[in-house]
């Protein structure tokens, strides 16, 4: 239940869109070749360094734990954290939801005087649209890990949780930094990634605010950790002379020993890393005057529509994510249509299910449809979020509420037809002698199934959303023979 | 503030009404806490193999020397090979002592002088532990001014008594909280990279391109 008077948000949702979306994606063929190299890639390293993990799931069920216990006492933790971290020199700050983050960010960075704004990569800014509030305020903020950097020249939004610009080949990234930059064109990488150093070392220097995320913060000492590979988390955490983490409510972990277990899995099952470059554990501002690092420490923490899960195990469970991205790598669905098919910032089986839950089901009520339901997140998932039991959870909210969910069923006519459609098939399919019919006549009508488009039109005609249904599926060729005719012929020759 | 803050608890404890954890409350500072934790790291020698082995499988390289004098010549020799000049050093006693015996370099501290910092050809910091589990690097803020010489120089030397390598993740953590969770602790495994345009890795995009280690075994 939210609190009244708040509004959990996503910025940039198009969540409802992804039937069309997805259908854009599925016609863009260098998207789909990176899709796959990207997901194989990231699922092959993740399950080699699984494979060298004896106790992975021990892991697994310990972090599962640990979430579960944070959550359902999360009142307890959080005054824990915010006592620790106060008593550090931290100062704490809360957001009801995304305008109030926006606005409270926007106060601080004026109060700082700040111009220039180094960020580092964090979901939860993605998620409150930081971006575009600090510069409609006149703020530059600059996006400093190089997927975001991308993005954010090109004006979009990122396409996967650790891999932002993946959707991107080296060919369009040259193009944007030659056109955006104003620097020779080139496509060899790693000159694009000296580009980046050199342009983005001068909005180190320049920035008077340093934004981080938080990958977990620990209510027993109120310190916050950050991992990355690039650097750029430290830099925005050292150049600048203030330093703001954003987090989510969910991000606690209650011990500093609990650390161990999530440092373990979270970089094998991202990147498949033993562990990233850097980690930085940030336990209040610097010491003394004159050490390095930043004066004033920050931290923000957002509800945005988290409070509301808490009250249910099956929806608590989604705010245990760690946001590793394992279970885009291998979901179907992810693999071939891509991040922005979800139109949302958290794409793929946890975006399916965390969009709808924040923002509400009506925006985006066909996120939870978005699946085949074949359980390989839940199987990857590093603290075993059972991601098929709430997209069940989502759609039986869909479908009991009043919002018609997507094709086909959006039409009292056609959610009737669907009704019957499979009452008529359950029936059918329910006698020994019918079920026997339907194979005979399936494997006699099968070459016309060869016909281009005439399965979808008689489907179409005899039920629409059977009709919908046959749109982007081919049938599957019926073995020669069934089951029962070999059985038979088994048995005879006897 | 302090309205947004007590709206959010109140909305926590209301959504949290009537749950009860059903789970036993989980058991502490045993093997659960450790899962995962490598075996067979209790001798010195087999964590200095690890340590070395895992950090030049992520493109570390690790030089292994008997005393301070030989680490100044390995030093010598890395600012050699890649031509560096001007160094940036940390504030560590060690570092001075190893890095100042270098009459040939022009050395500086690196947390007094930013604009030098930029210009730089590498930088020398201490650790004031090695993780054999993870070929990790962990640096404490406050034993010496590491944040930016570790980072910004395209070259990061670090000096790591052989002796103070622990076994594992676990053991590093349980360490920075003896040192009284200082302000900022930073684990460092290799150099910087990026995956982030077609997957390919580059070294060097934010921090440095290379990262040597200097292992002591004076103690
Ligand atoms: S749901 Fe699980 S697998 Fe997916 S991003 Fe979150 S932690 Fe990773």
């Amino acid at each position: 239940m939210n609190d009244p008077g708040t509004e959990p948000r996503i910025a940039h949702l198009a969540a409802n869109d992804f039937p069309e979306l997805a259908k854009r994606a599925l016609d863009d063929s260098t998207l789909r070749g990176a899709l796959h190299h990207v997901t194989d890639l990231f699922g092959d390293k993740r399950e080699n360094a699984v494979a060298a993990m004896p106790e992975w799931e021990a892991m697994r069920e310990r972090a599962r734990r640990v979430k579960e216990e944070t959550l359902s006492r999360l009142d307890h933790y959080l005054e824990e954290f915010v006592r620790n971290a106060e008593a550090a020199g931290v100062h704490v700050h809360f957001a009801r939801d995304a305008a109030e983050a926006c606005s409270a960010v926007e106060k601080l960075a004026q109060r700082f005087g700040a111009q220039t704004i180094a960020k580092s990569k964090s979901m939860t800014t993605e998620e409150i649209g930081l971006n575009h509030v600090l510069e409609d305020a006149g703020l530059e903020p600059v996006e400093t890990d190089l997927g975001e950097w991308i993005i954010q020249l090109a004006g979009e939004t990122p396409s996967h949780i650790i891999a932002p610009a993946i959707h991107k080949t080296r060919g369009q990234i040259a193009d944007l930094f030659a056109d955006e930059l104003e620097v020779e064109r080139t496509d060899d990488v790693q000159e694009l990634c000296s580009i980046a150093r050199r342009f983005l070392r001068k909005s180190f220097a320049d920035a008077d605010l340093g934004i981080s995320g938080v990958n977990f913060a620990i209510a027993e000492t109120g310190s916050f950790l950050v991992l990355e590979n690039e650097g750029n988390a430290r830099l925005s955490t050292s150049m600048p002379r203030r330093h703001l983490g954003v987090m989510g409510i969910e991000k606690l972990i209650p011990r500093f020993e609990d650390l161990e277990v999530f440092l373990r899995l979270l970089p094998r099952s991202g990147t498949g890393q033993h562990l990233t470059s850097y980690q930085s554990i940030f336990t209040g501002p610097k010491a003394s005057p004159d050490d390095e690092g930043p004066d004033e420490v920050h931290v923000l923490i957002l509800d945005n529509g988290r409070s509301a899960l808490l009250g249910d195990w099956v929806t608590r469970q989604s705010l245990g994510c760690i946001r590793c991205g394992a279970c885009l790598n291998v979901c179907p669905v992810y693999k071939q249509v891509g991040g922005h098919a979800y139109g949302s910032v958290y794409p793929g089986p946890i975006g399916a299910v965390i969009t709808p839950q924040l923002a509400g089901v009506e925006k985006a009520k066909t996120l939870p449809f978005a699946s085949s339901l074949c359980g390989a997140c839940r199987d990857v998932c590093p603290v075993k979020i059972d991601i098929p039991r709430l997209l069940l959870h989502l759609r039986g909210k869909i479908v009991t509420g009043d919002g018609p969910p997507h094709v086909g069923r959006e039409t009292r006519k056609g959610r009737f037809l669907e009704r019957m459609t499979f009452r008529a098939w359950a029936w059918w399919m329910s006698g020994a002698r019918r079920y026997r019919v339907a194979g005979w006549f399936a494997r006699k009508l099968q070459p016309l199934g060869a016909r281009p488009g005439l399965v979808q039109r008689v489907a179409r005609k005899l039920s629409p959303p059977l009709g919908a249904w046959t749109a982007g599926r081919e049938l599957r060729p019926a073995a020669p023979r069934s089951f029962r005719e070999l059985w038979r012929e088994q048995e005879g020759s006897r | 503030m302090s309205t947004a803050r007590d709206a959010v608890f109140a909305s926590i404890r209301k959504n949290l009404a009537g749950v009860q954890s059903a789970e036993t409350p989980l058991d502490r500072g045993t093997a659960a806490t450790r899962l995962g934790a490598p075996q067979g790291l209790d001798e010195r020698a087999a964590r200095v193999e690890r340590f070395t082995k895992v950090l030049t499988s992520v493109d570390g390289r690790v030089h292994r020397v008997a005393n301070e004098a030989e680490a100044s010549e390995v030093l010598r020799a890395i600012a050699a090979e890649h031509g560096a000049r001007l160094v940036a050093l940390s504030d560590a006693p060690q570092v001075q002592r190893i890095a100042g015996a270098l009459a040939d370099l022009e050395t500086f501290d690196g947390s007094r002088d930013r604009a030098r910092l930029l210009e730089c050809d590498l930088g020398v910091t201490g650790a004031q532990h090695g993780i054999a589990e993870t070929g990790t690097l962990v640096l404490f803020s406050e034993s010496e001014r590491h944040r930016l010489t570790s980072l910004v120089p395209p070259i990061h030397v670090a000096l790591v008594r052989s002796s103070t390598i622990v076994p594992t993740l676990g053991e590093a953590l349980a360490e920075a909280r003896r040192a009284g969770l200082p302000p900022l602790v930073s684990f460092i495994t290799g150099p910087s990279r990026t995956g982030d345009i077609e997957l390919t890795i580059v070294v060097g995009v934010h921090g440095p391109k290379t990262l040597h280690v200097i292992l002591i075994d004076d103690d």
